[in-house]
């Protein structure tokens, strides 16, 4: 479904501030697959789902998505592809727009008239039905604004808009880490499940490590913009957190080995 | 009401002078609690001074006893008067009175070998001392394919460390060795896959442990004495080469086999990450390259955390042992290889402590986190030193050497 090559983005290039956010990342995702990207601050999630997404273009390396090579496509172009819900649950709906309204403008997205906000009653009938599929009584307040949901609503709809139209990829980026708890395991539970019912590709940021372990069927840790560790199948159902926490302590020992410590080991280890 | 205090071995001794009546139990309890709190497992309350025992003492008595019995401390009365004695009679306590109190001070209690740490010192079997021998040897980097391997059976009196990997299918196991270490029979192994965590076998009735070989330091034998130590006002925590020393004043011995089940101040080490099984003939282990085979702590480690260690400690080692030894610290003349299981913390009792029951106790408890080769770090700036602990035991044994080696 999604095939990266040789991915390479490096911020600021040649200057004090250079970043080398991701170095040659490879990566394939399955149809159907539902994977989570898990590493420290800073070490390239985002910008693995921003290069995605189109945000930018990479300075060298593919992105093959649904068999079209979309390495230079323009971000809107890509849009009608991917599906995506951010952390910040304000972000993906307009506070001022009814439910309903919000939820047209997802269905309409990459049609002509896009910005048609009229919501037919064939349209409303369809909406009813899967709004009540989040079970939090939506369905009864479709006229309502938006803006006067709580967060965790808010990002569940968001999510329900995202996956309206079955994206070839749906990008989820820290998309409950704003929410309170409840509301975050909510959001969790409902991403499992529309994910599996829809039978989505997709991909999730997140530092929980207990959604990691609990919600996907793989598991990518990065580190210093690579992939440094790749749960599937046996070995993912049999990872806990403990083994993901040992891994993140692996990858920084490593990075502490230095010269030093290898003349050290070459004298003391027998 | 006064408490004049005095520790002899393992046991702390109260001497209670006053009333012990409803205005001095508070002040009598809280003081036995604190006792108790620092460790003091053993008490013995020499009541010569104790003129007077009302209800509200037997009370605060009853208290301190109840808090001793759930840490299996002992609580004992001495020298009481004969009011003192009538009383904890008639109201059931007498079993608290000792009589013959001095002769069983002593009776547990070896005499401090000397050395300037806090620790006390228990003969647990006199003359009892430890064969070596080099079960089979690698040295790193080596090429080490698996028909080097040689299977051995763990019987409950060996304690070993080096390198290898659990009895199996060949093809499967040819990958999978790394450190390892036995303890009285115990092995307690760490396979060198990433995701892998320690694990270990058991001798159970009519299982007797195998396990193949690539290299081993073995010691053979039973333990014969027991060190407990725990930090003072002067020391802190307790390096692994004072420990040795420890061992050495009382074992009189240049060459030690040494069993430690104490609480990390910070551990220091390596592990093997990837099987010496993959070195191919072309291969060589190079400088920066040894990261691919070892991870090493990179900082003080696992502070708090209980550990199992196991170690042979040399003064002056020859062939062929000395290739499998290296300089415990900077300072110090000894030469040790050493491996250490981390556990997560578990209170162990004071006392004298036995290590069958502590191994079988940790072994069926939550299992062990890390496994690693103890070193010494003395790289000049960014050094870690050796490994360090808080509190705990040190079993230990002299080894015989024999010409053969
Ligand atoms: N648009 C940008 N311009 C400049 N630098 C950027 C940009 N986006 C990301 N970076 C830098 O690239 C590196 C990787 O950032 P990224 O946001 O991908 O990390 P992350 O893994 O998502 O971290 P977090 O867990 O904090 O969200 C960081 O050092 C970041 O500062
Ligand atoms: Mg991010």
């Amino acid at each position: 479904m999604l095939e990266i090559k040789g991915l390479i983005k490096t911020f600021f290039p040649h200057t004090i501030n250079e970043v080398k956010a991701l170095r040659d990342i490879d990566l394939t995702i399955q149809e159907g697959s539902f994977t989570a990207i898990i590493g420290t601050n800073g070490s390239g999630k985002s910008t693995l789902l921003n290069a995605i997404a189109g945000t930018f273009i990479p300075d060298s390396g593919s992105i093959l998505l649904a068999g079209q090579p979309i390495t230079f496509w323009p971000e809107f172009q890509r849009a009608k592809l991917i599906g995506r819900v951010f952390q910040n649950p304000f972000a993906g709906t307009a506070a001022e727009m009814t439910i309903a309204e919000n939820i047209v403008m997802a269905m309409r997205r990459g049609l002509s008239h896009p910005l048609s906000k009229a919501v037919t009653s064939k349209a409303r009938a369809e909406i009813k039905e899967r709004v009540s599929v989040l079970k939090m009584g939506l369905e009864d307040r479709l006229d309502n604004p938006i803006g006067t949901l709580s967060g965790g609503q808010r990002q569940a709809l968001t999510l329900l808009m995202a996956t309206w139209l079955k994206p070839k990829i749906l990008l989820l980026d820290e998309h409950t880490a704003a929410l309170d708890p409840k509301s975050a395991a909510k959001v969790a539970e409902l991403t499992k499940y529309i994910v599996d019912k829809e039978k989505l590709t997709a991909m999730m940021v997140t530092h929980s490590m207990q959604q990691a372990v609990d919600l996907p069927d793989r598991i990518v840790m990065m580190h210093k913009g690579k992939i440094v560790a790749d749960y599937q199948k046996e070995h993912k159902q049999r990872v806990r957190i403990p083994d993901l926490l040992a891994t993140f302590d692996r990858v920084q020992k490593k990075e502490l080995f230095d010269e030093s410590v290898a003349t050290l080991l070459r004298e003391q280890y027998v | 009401m006064e408490l004049v205090t005095e520790k002899k071995g393992a046991i702390f001794i109260v001497r209670a002078k006053g009333r012990l009546d409803a205005s001095w139990t508070d002040f009598f309890t809280e003081a036995f609690l604190e006792f108790i709190r620092q460790g003091e497992h053993d008490l013995l309350i020499d009541a010569e001074g104790i003129s007077f025992l009302s209800s509200a003492g037997i009370r605060s008595l009853v208290r301190i006893h109840k808090d001793l019995t759930k840490l299996k401390g002992r609580f004992r009365i001495v020298n009481a008067n004969e009011f003192v004695v009538n009383t904890l009679q008639m109201t059931g306590f007498g079993v608290w009175i000792e009589k013959k109190a001095e002769a069983d001070l002593v009776a547990i209690h070896v005499a401090d070998a000397g050395g300037d740490l806090p620790a006390d010192c228990f003969l647990i079997e006199k003359n009892a001392e430890m064969k070596l021998s080099i079960v089979n040897h690698w040295a790193p980097w080596e090429k080490a394919d698996g028909e080097k391997l040689k299977t051995i059976d763990y019987q409950s009196v060996t304690f070993s460390v080096g390198v290898g990997c659990p009895q199996g299918s060949d093809s499967e196991n040819q990958t999978m060795v790394g450190d390892f270490m036995v303890v009285a029979g115990n092995i307690l192994f760490q396979s060198p896959e990433e995701e892998s965590r320690p694990d270990f076998l058991q001798p159970l009735e009519n299982f007797v442990p195998k396990f193949r070989v690539l290299q081993a330091v073995e010691a053979k034998g039973n333990i014969s004495h027991l060190i407990r130590f725990k930090p003072n006002a002067e020391t802190q925590n307790f390096s692994v080469s004072a420990l040795i020393e420890k061992c050495h004043n009382l074992l009189q011995s240049d060459n030690i086999l040494f069993v430690i089940l104490a609480e990390s101040d910070g551990m220091v080490g390596a592990q093997l990450i990837q099987s010496p099984t993959f070195i191919s003939d072309s291969m060589s282990v190079e400088g920066i390259g040894l990261r691919e085979w070892l991870s090493f702590t990179g900082e003080r480690a696992f502070v708090g955390d209980q550990v199992l260690a196991v170690g042979v400690a040399s003064l002056k080692p020859n062939q062929p042992l000395e290739p499998l030894l290296r300089q415990t610290s900077k300072d110090e003349a000894w030469f040790s290889h050493i491996h250490a299981a981390v556990f997560p913390y578990q209170p162990i009792q004071n006392g004298l402590l036995d290590l069958q029951t502590q191994l079988s106790r940790f072994l069926n408890g939550p299992p062990p986190k890390a496994l690693m080769h103890l070193i010494n770090d003395q790289r000049p700036e960014a050094g870690l030193g050796q490994t360090r602990f808080s509190r705990g035991a040190v079993w230990c044994s002299a080894i015989k050497m024999e010409e053969t080696l």
